[in-house]
């Protein structure tokens, strides 16, 4: 079995593929897709859909039926995590804590629908792995350190498993707290594990926006219960919390060398 | 010894990549020079150290790749079969760009190759990188190095 390692640059980051290369026209279609959703929901793109529907130009019903699906879910997600997960967290429209989990969920399914039995997706950090690895067994899907750029933090192992992480260098931008309109403060990184990828994205944008101490009470007082969902967060002073049944393969190595 | 000679080329790979030379990486992989166990490099006028390797280690030099920079050649310390240390042989020099590249872009690329390395995994999550940041990401050497 080759396999096949695509690096594509779209949403304003990179989307690795690891999949079998026998199913390379289902990379090719899955690319597509995520440059199709790059163009509708950038909201660096002053004439996606998104941007104009923010402005007011478009009203939902005008727009791809996809932006619709979205806009449901995310208010779902904001109900189920007691407004810390927002669409309008800095104001303005904008759905980035959820689409590119989705986007990257979307493009896995493609993978799948076409005959995968087992691949990974990196969409720029938010990882969905399905199947078993290449090697036989679990994926290993790495957690990086946000205090020791180039090193992990913990390895997640399992099939079938999605992984986002949300922290303070995505995009150069902050997380906002959707109550206060002010910058998540007290956490480097937190990280959702789970079985679907766009869910984990919005969970861990959610619990990032909680700040710390408060993100560790996120499974009681902030209304989030959060089923099937596992967390890992990492303070602004090194230290890490987790749920009890994250599925970590092992605590951090060594800085190498 | 067939990771090693893979990492070997990837971190190539990956230099030649920074350097924004993509497409004229060779489409034969860099061939290694092999070395036995123990015996070092020879030749090369290398100034990167195999004089203080730890017992049981051997280098492994990579070929030199040619960028429109000058030639690039890195070297991997191998231990029981994991690269446990880079050298940097041969780099461009004597523009501020290539400065750049020496001081930041080489030691970045080889932490974490080895870091990728160490851990085995097939992928990384962490907080969105941009397209531009990729390339030093470890997400990119682990799709490098597979």
């Amino acid at each position: 079995m080759v396999r096949l390692r695509h690096a594509e640059p779209v949403m304003g980051t990179v989307v690795s593929f690891d999949v079998d290369s026998a199913f390379a026209a289902a990379v090719s279609a899955a690319v597509r897709w995520l440059h199709w959703v790059d163009g509708t929901f950038s909201t660096f793109r002053a004439d996606s859909e998104i941007s104009r529907l923010g402005r007011g130009e478009l009203a939902v019903g005008q727009c791809s039926p996809e932006v619709g699906e979205v806009l449901t879910a995310c208010a779902a997600l904001t109900a189920q995590t007691s407004g810390y997960f927002s669409v309008r967290a800095g104001g303005s429209l904008d759905p980035s804590g959820y689409v590119k989990g989705w986007a990257v969920e979307r493009a896995a399914a493609m993978l799948t629908s076409a005959g995968s039995p087992a691949h990974c997706v990196n969409g720029g950090g938010d990882v969905r792995c399905t199947g078993s690895s290449p090697r036989g067994g679990d994926w290993r899907i790495g957690v990086a350190d946000p205090l020791h750029p180039g090193t992990l933090a913990l390895t997640v192992e399992g099939s079938d498993l999605a992984v986002a992480t949300s922290g303070i260098a995505e995009r150069g931008r902050h997380v906002l707290d959707p109550h206060t309109g002010l910058a998540s403060q007290g956490l480097l990184s937190v990280t959702v594990t789970g079985p679907d990828l766009a869910a984990a994205d919005a969970y861990a944008t959610a619990v990032f926006a909680m700040g710390y101490p408060g993100a560790m009470g996120c499974r009681g007082e902030h209304g989030w219960s959060g089923a099937g969902y596992e967390v890992f967060g990492i303070t602004a002073d090194g230290g890490t919390w987790q749920t009890p049944d994250f599925p970590a393969a092992r605590a951090a190595q060594g800085r190498p060398g | 010894m067939r990771r090693v000679i893979l990492a070997v080329t990837g971190t190539i790979a990956g230099l030649v990549a920074l350097l924004g030379f993509r497409s004229h990486v060779p489409s034969a992989a860099p061939l290694v020079s092999g070395t036995s166990p123990g015996t070092g490099t020879a030749g090369s006028g290398a100034s990167a150290s195999a004089s203080a390797l730890p017992a049981g280690a051997h280098t492994v030099d990579g070929a030199a790749a040619n960028t429109v920079y000058g030639p690039v050649q890195v070297q991997v310390v191998v231990r029981d079969d994991k690269i446990t240390g880079v050298n940097i042989l041969e780099q461009p020099h004597g523009t501020v760009n290539d400065l750049q590249i020496g001081q930041f872009a080489f030691p970045k690329l080889i932490s974490e190759t080895l870091a990728a390395q160490n851990a085995h995994v097939d992928a990384v999550s962490g907080a969105s990188y941009t397209s531009a940041g990729y390339i030093t990401s470890l997400q990119s050497a682990v799709d490098k190095g597979a």
